[in-house]
């Protein structure tokens, strides 16, 4: 494939084309477009028979919609799409009672995120179909992800963190996931944060958090911080096999610029890769070697018995601080602002991607290890020993292509790593380091994703490319187009694009599993026997209201097709109205939706067992309809009622009823 | 046992059937179980999907009421306690 012509030289040349390329594509952008390189029998690969099941979840960031979305592969069919950082109206996602709390903070109630990576819970360093965590960047949050309820399970705020991007990686029994802040701040009490911008140096600090998930509940908890010298962390990645134990991660801006960065914090030729012995951490926080410091964060969960959220509110958290603690932490310099580092499935090589460099520099795990043991060090970086980069080294791929991201492998010893600039997915050899195909991406590509390919397993077949920018791949739609991500087979020497697929949000990253490992946990609806919650009405018996004070509760059932009760009068101006609902239905795929006019909020949605509550708040005097909105049975139309709403001062008195004909009851 | 029974006809059964002759969603209760076989009433109730594809009583109640008996997860045990509970209207 072409290359962009500007880019030969050097790196200031690659800055300026990365430049160009977000302001007028037609200058930077691959030329080869839109030709077709698809062969005959490409189609056949990725069809999925009417009625049949994809082989696997391909789980996809949904970027700035801070959601996750669900497709099956290879047929890139849109599954579902599972509110977790932004409120869902569609579902009353953030909008029932008994959600909001999932989207509290130490900042209140916060209703969007912009969420980049999902990433598995492992055992064994394999995928286990359980979870999938995902990252919120712009108030710090990591969420779980419940793989049997596709529902968000739980949510942490992250403190001391600004800028959540490196996060959330996975240790290989998922006792901790990660959270490294992409932005350092000054910590502390209010006065040492209250400090001037140019005063970086001395007063910003990094740091990277430890997660652990209850393996029972999912409920997070902040296990420690490491905290850093002030720069940016970038992506990370547990060791695994012979480096287990180890976590890596990515940093730039060791140039420590606070503006510009842009500029600024493209100066040094080399940046780090950050080594942290993880084990000798934990034990470290376990023998009380840390310190408790300010640090107020949320820690929500979801009950799946009371089907309401439960907040935690911790105000410090434990740091260790690596100056104290010789052996935690050690640098090792990675060429020119590094964003992808990853572990290969051996856990032998780390593979740095300078994004800025015009090669990719891949560390020995057991060099590392003797340049520690022999004290091969260049020097320190505010105290922590940084080791020499010729000791470290395994080797370079040289001119791989350009802007090199990120970097999954297959279990054949081969490593995909995608090229933002020239556009492209590049697969080599990580032994020999010798690149062995190539193949275009449409356009710019960012993540790619092999199944399983960040893990000890990888189970191949595939690789996805996760487009930046899509141009004139589909029909046009204004101004704002689809997003993107392109299905490859890697099962013959040559890689094979098969399929072009739209995505919601932005396809940030992605994981992918065999259906098999996730499709028997799932659960088919909630018992309505385990219903905990406090205003569940069991039955249509159970079903009544009550006024306290200004606010009115009323306890609803569905079924299919009608609420009780579903005549209510009594409700006057100045109250607050609370549905309480209770979906009976007891069999898979029966939910009920619950509508009323002028709600300012959302719809609920129901499921099968579960009890949510819509607050509503009359604006005026008559009579309010309501109804369900999934269509339920032949009588869905049918599933409707009413709300008399009186003044302020009248004297009707409470009801709520449902009226049968000619039921003898 | 007719108790029990009781119980879960108030929580999964009670929003569409009445105990007397008349229909609210589905088929009044009353006398049920003079009108059909024990082992008939059971796979409605524990059966439903296999009733409605395959028995024409089961298929004809459909028709008339237009929405379909749920599956309600009920237990074996609690189908029976559910029966007895029939009989006693
Ligand atoms: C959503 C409403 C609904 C609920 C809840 C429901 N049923 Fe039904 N049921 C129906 C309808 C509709 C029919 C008639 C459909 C048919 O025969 O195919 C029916 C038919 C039946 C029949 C056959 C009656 C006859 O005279 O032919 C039995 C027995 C029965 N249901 C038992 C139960 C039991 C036991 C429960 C609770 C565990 C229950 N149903 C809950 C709607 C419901
Ligand atoms: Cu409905």
């Amino acid at each position: 494939m072409k290359r962009p012509l500007l880019l030969t030289g050097t790196a200031s040349g690659v800055i300026a084309c990365a430049f160009v390329l977000l302001n007028s594509l037609p200058g930077c952008r691959p030329s080869g477009t839109t030709k077709s390189v698809v062969t005959g029998d490409a189609a056949s690969k990725v069809y999925v028979k009417p009625g049949t099941h994809d082989e696997f979840y391909n789980l996809v960031s949904g970027g700035f919609s801070g959601q996750l979305a669900v497709y099956g592969l290879p047929s890139g069919r849109l599954l579902r799409e599972v509110p977790v950082f932004s409120v869902d109206p569609e579902t009353g996602y953030g909008y029932s009672e008994e959600t909001k709390g999932m989207l509290t903070t130490s900042h209140g109630f916060i209703p969007w995120d912009d969420s980049h990576h999902p990433e598995l819970s492992q055992t064994d360093g394999i995928p286990d179909g359980k979870w999938c965590f995902i990252n919120g960047n712009n108030t710090p949050r990591i969420a779980l992800i419940d793989l049997g309820t596709f529902r968000t399970n739980s949510i942490i705020e992250i403190p001391n963190s600004a800028g959540n991007h490196s996060s959330p990686f996975t240790t290989g029994n998922s006792e901790y996931v990660v959270a490294g802040t992409r932005f350092s701040v000054p910590m502390g009490d209010d006065a040492s944060r209250d400090v001037p911008i140019k005063t970086y140096k001395e007063n910003f600090k990094g740091n990277v958090s430890f997660i652990h998930p209850e393996p029972e509940t999912g409920k997070m908890s902040i296990a420690f911080q490491v905290i850093t010298p002030g720069m940016n962390f970038d992506l990370s990645h547990t060791g695994k096999g012979v480096s287990e134990g180890w976590f890596f991660f990515s940093c730039y801006n060791t140039e420590q610029a606070y503006s510009l960065l842009e500029v600024n914090a493209s100066q040094r030729d080399k940046d780090f890769i950050m080594a942290v012995n993880w084990k000798l951490a934990e034990q470290l926080a376990k023998d009380g070697k840390g310190k408790r410091v300010p640090g107020k964060h949320h820690s929500n969960w979801w009950n799946e018995k009371t089907h309401s959220s439960e907040t935690t509110v911790y105000e410090d958290v434990l740091q260790l601080d690596p100056k104290d603690h010789p052996g935690l932490v050690y640098f090792m310099p990675c060429p020119k602002s590094p964003h992808g580092c990853d572990v290969d499935p051996t856990g032998k090589y780390i593979v740095g991607s300078g994004k800025l460099a015009a090669l990719i520099p891949v560390f020995s795990f057991e060099k590392i290890q003797k340049a520690i043991a022999g004290n091969e060090v260049e020097g320190d970086f505010a105290g922590i020993p940084v080791l020499k980069y010729e000791s470290v080294l395994h080797g370079e791929v040289k001119k791989p292509g350009l802007g090199p991201l990120h970097t999954e492998f297959d279990a054949n010893g081969n490593a995909y790593t995608s090229f933002f600039v020239s556009s492209e997915i590049v697969k080599w050899n990580v032994e020999k380091l010798e690149v062995v195909d190539r193949v275009p991406t449409y356009y710019s590509i960012g993540h790619l994703c092999v199944p399983g390919g960040d893990s000890k397993k990888p189970w191949g077949k595939y690789v996805i490319a996760y487009n930046k920018i899509t141009k004139d791949r589909y029909l046009p739609t204004g101004p704002e187009l689809t997003q993107s991500a392109q299905l490859y087979s890697i099962d013959g020497d040559k890689m094979e694009l098969l399929l072009d697929f739209p995505t919601t949000g932005e396809p940030h990253y992605a994981q992918a599993i065999p259906a098999e490992l996730v499709k028997p946990r799932e659960v088919k609806f909630f018992k309505i026997e385990e219903n905990e919650h406090p205003f569940a009405a069991k039955g249509e018996k159970d079903t009544k209201i009550e006024r306290r004070g200004k606010e009115v509760h009323v306890w609803m059932t569905t079924i299919r097709s009608h609420f009780a009760p579903d005549n209510i009068e009594g409700v006057k101006l100045g109250d607050e109205v609370y549905f309480h609902i209770t979906n009976l239905e007891q069999d898979w795929d029966v939910p009920h939706g619950f509508a009323i006019k002028g709600a300012a909020n959302a719809e609920l949605l129901l499921m099968p067992g579960e009890t949510q509550t819509l607050k509503w708040v009359p604006t005026r005097v008559g009579v309010t309809p309501m109804y369900c909105t999934d269509f339920c049975s032949a009588l869905h139309q049918e599933m409707q009622g009413y709300v008399r709403v009186s003044p302020a001062n009248s004297n009707v008195p409470l009801t709520a009823l449902t009226v049968s004909v000619d039921a003898e009851l | 046992m007719v108790e029990k029974g009781k119980a879960t006809y108030d929580v999964k059964c009670q929003a569409c059937h009445s105990t007397g002759p008349n229909r609210v969603v589905g088929p009044g209760w009353k006398g049920v179980t003079e009108r059909r076989k024990p082992e008939w009433i059971m796979n409605m109730m524990l059966n439903i999907d296999v009733m409605l594809e395959t028995d024409p009583e089961a298929q004809k109640g459909l028709e008339e009421c237009l929405v379909r008996m749920p599956n309600q997860g009920l237990s074996k045990d609690q189908g029976r306690e559910v029966l007895e509970f029939m009989r006693t209207l």
